[in-house]
């Protein structure tokens, strides 16, 4: 029997827990008020976006300094600063988009993100800091490794009748994970991962698809009709 | 761990363990306790969904219209 890649067993693991996350995206995007919707979903992204270049530099010094006793911490840590470089200045593309259904940046800046969002990226900023750096590969892996389709992305514009512009950011996206997602599969498939950095990796990513789903699930009740 | 499979099966995790490979078999069975309770947690969940839908126990649809779920990074 051949042995799965590490990327791949990863995501033999993801594909039991992503019905979750699929059945509330699909509630989501198909929504009668999905117009109405929209901005709070982007409000979302920027909640969760403005903490991707903060927690992987974190990361990055956490693996950093693990590295003299770890073979993990080197690869880690130059894999987090590059993608901390690759996704700067994507949470100023958000409210770019925001403000194009009129939405200004003071407003985006000053209303509380959900405690959904701050659940899913406090949780890694702990595991980041007190268990294993590793973990942030597991939010990293929901959330760039099924990119948004480019046609979706148009259908749902057309539905909306909303600007094309207010669709930037997740179109950049659409095309850029990608790339972003065959790196992510390639260095986990390059570390040398335990059997608990492994676990570690899954549950992170497992409660990356839980509170997504509370996030947009929190959406969909507000807009209730 | 065997019991793994059977539980994942016994939550609507697994719908037909027939279908995965040896090598995904093997997976899921070493996968950890807390690993195993989060996937049956998030299964019940999603079929507490479906039920309020009216779509019944029968699983994940696929709907006719499915853009990524992935919010982006």
């Amino acid at each position: 029997m051949s042995e799965l890649s590490q990327s791949r067993r990863l995501r033999t693991k993801l594909r039991l827990a992503e019905p979750r996350l699929a059945e509330v995206a699909r509630k989501f995007w198909s929504q009668p008020r999905l117009a109405a919707a929209y901005p709070d979903f982007l409000f979302l992204v920027h909640s969760m976006i403005r903490t991707s270049v903060p927690l992987m530099r974190e990361a990055a010094e956490v693996a950093r300094g693990l590295a003299p006793s770890d073979p993990a911490g080197a690869p880690l840590a130059a894999y987090y600063e590059r993608h901390a470089r690759e996704e700067l200045g994507h949470d100023e593309w958000v409210l770019d988009d925001l403000a194009v259904l009129g939405i200004g940046r003071e407003e985006v800046l000053a209303r509380r993100p959900s405690t959904e969002v701050a659940a899913l990226v406090g949780a890694h900023y702990y595991w980041v800091r007190h268990v294993h750096p590793v973990a942030l590969l597991g939010y990293l892996a929901v959330l760039e490794g099924n990119p948004p389709d480019a046609a979706e992305l148009d259908e749902v514009r057309r539905r909306t009748g909303l600007p094309d512009a207010a669709f930037r950011t997740l179109k950049l996206h659409a095309h850029l994970d990608e790339q972003h997602r065959d790196d992510l599969w390639d260095e986990i498939d390059r570390l040398p991962l335990t059997p608990a950095t492994a676990g570690l990796l899954a549950v992170a990513a497992f409660h990356t698809i839980e509170q997504v789903s509370l996030g947009l699930e929190e959406i969909l009740v507000r807009h209730r009709g | 761990m065997a019991e793994n499979l059977e539980r994942l099966t016994e939550a609507g995790v697994i719908v037909d363990e027939k279908k995965l490979s040896d090598a995904e078999r093997k997976v899921l069975q070493e996968l950890e306790p807390d690993e195993v309770d989060m996937l049956v947690r998030m299964r019940k969940k999603l079929d507490d969904a479906i039920a309020e839908a009216g779509g019944g126990a029968a699983g994940f649809r696929s709907p006719e219209f499915q853009p990524s779920p992935n919010v982006i990074v």
